[in-house]
């Protein structure tokens, strides 16, 4: 299929947000992704285009969590920034370009408010339809359990998803939640977000803190 | 892949990473690519050789996922993630070489409902393959009445006149043309069928 506009290269990119990182030294630009700094346990990025049509430039904003194993950048939970209330931007018209700009520094207050865990849930629980899936992530409800210490919890989520036959094949951290390991459930986090972050190609912005889990005995 | 290296019992046909020698289970992993160039999905697949197929079939095992994102030749950390998820799903499906170590671990595997390869079709034909022929028929003869199995089986007649040199053939003839298919004729060891036995 022809597509209707150039496809927008990295240069494209760089050049749209350059006014914004001189105005914002807190962000930075990690190929297509707009990353807001520090990176901690939560991670806040603005995605610049689409993965699949790069001719059709999406804008979202995502709010994810850096100790979710990644093997590449995902958008999951995130909200679509868009042109006029619908659709994706054209890049090449000034006029278009000055307000996307806007827009995205509009949405950088509200993910820069997200900072821990629990305004991570706060920030996902109020989405209206169809983005309210939040809860049915069962990985995601079981992984935020055990990163707070609320080890029953995430118990009685990945049981419940078994039970519901969403479960292929049983996660790795099962044994060790089953076994209430404290100690080794952290060891394994730690080193799934520090998979991550590398995958991810964070390793330079990256600040660790502990887990919740940690600090409740 | 330096999996192939590592793993002497591996072997790469086209996009699956196959466990040889192939017997009556075959075991493999599909690598498989998406509409997007870079990106692909990886999934263990567990099934007979002597179902009827002529397809890769891609039931009987599990997604190898992490949580965010896909698989993308773009990230090389993700691949050794990938390789390390691929090492730890081996033994558990080394563990599976019989037809019997294949129903037992398609029953206790947690998502044992949806196994396409446990729907009564392919129950009857495990049944004929252990040469347990009254089974065979009161696994086949209820589902065919419940329309579950809405086709005659290619196996019906010769179960009826309990026919076993019949059957044998016809599990050696759907085999044969499995392996064919499949371009696993390097790797195939044929095994007896517990049929052939009594």
């Amino acid at each position: 299929m022809a597509s209707l506009l150039p496809v927008t290269t990295q240069e494209d990119v760089e050049r749209l947000v350059e006014p914004i990182l001189d105005r914002h030294k807190d962000l930075m630009l990690i190929g297509r992704h707009l990353v807001i700094k520090p990176v901690r346990h939560v991670l806040r990025f603005i995605r610049l285009g689409n993965t699949l049509f790069d001719d059709l430039f999406n804008v979202t904003s995502v709010i994810d969590l850096t100790f979710l194993r990644y093997c590449n950048w995902a958008t999951n939970g995130g909200r679509s920034l868009y042109n006029n209330g619908w659709g994706p931007w054209n890049i090449f018209d000034p006029e278009e370009v000055e307000r996307l700009r806007r827009t995205i520094e509009e949405t950088l207050p509200e993910l820069r408010r997200v900072n821990t865990i629990d305004d991570f849930v706060a920030y996902r629980s109020n989405e209206p339809p169809p983005h309210n899936t939040f809860s049915f992530d069962f990985k995601l409800m079981a992984y935020i359990a055990i990163a707070k210490g609320d080890l029953d919890e995430a118990i009685g989520v990945v049981e419940a998803a078994i039970a519901k036959g969403w479960v292929e094949h049983l996660p790795k951290y099962y044994e060790l939640l089953k076994k209430h390991d404290r100690t080794a459930l952290v060891t394994f986090l730690r080193k799934q977000q520090a998979g991550s972050i590398e995958t991810l190609g964070l390793t330079d912005y990256w600040q660790q803190e502990p887990f919740p889990l940690e600090l409740r005995e | 892949m330096p999996l192939l290296e590592r793993h002497d019992d591996l072997a790469l046909v086209g996009r699956m990473l196959v466990l040889t020698p192939v017997r009556n289970v075959l075991r493999f992993i599909c690598i498989d690519r998406e509409s997007n160039v870079y990106g692909f999905e990886v999934r263990t697949c567990m099934d007979l050789t002597f179902f009827n197929m002529r397809d890769w079939p891609l039931s009987g095992g599990w997604r190898l996922a992490v949580d965010r994102g896909r698989w993308d030749i773009r990230y090389p950390k993700s691949l050794e993630v990938l390789r390390q998820m691929i090492e730890e799903a081996l033994p558990e499906m080394r563990r599976v070489t019989t037809i019997d170590e294949f129903v037992t671990y398609q029953t206790n595997s947690i998502k044992s409902l949806y196994r396409s390869s446990l729907r009564p079709d392919g129950l009857a034909l495990i049944a004929i393959a252990n040469g347990d022929l009254e089974k065979a028929l009161s696994i086949v003869e209820p589902a065919i009445a419940s329309r579950e199995i809405n086709w005659t089986p290619k196996y019906y007649k010769h179960l009826k006149q309990g026919d076993r040199i019949a059957l044998l053939d016809l599990l050696h003839e759907q085999q044969r043309r499995t392996i064919e298919v499949l371009k696993l004729a390097k790797y195939f060891e044929p095994e007896p069928i517990g049929i052939e036995k009594g």
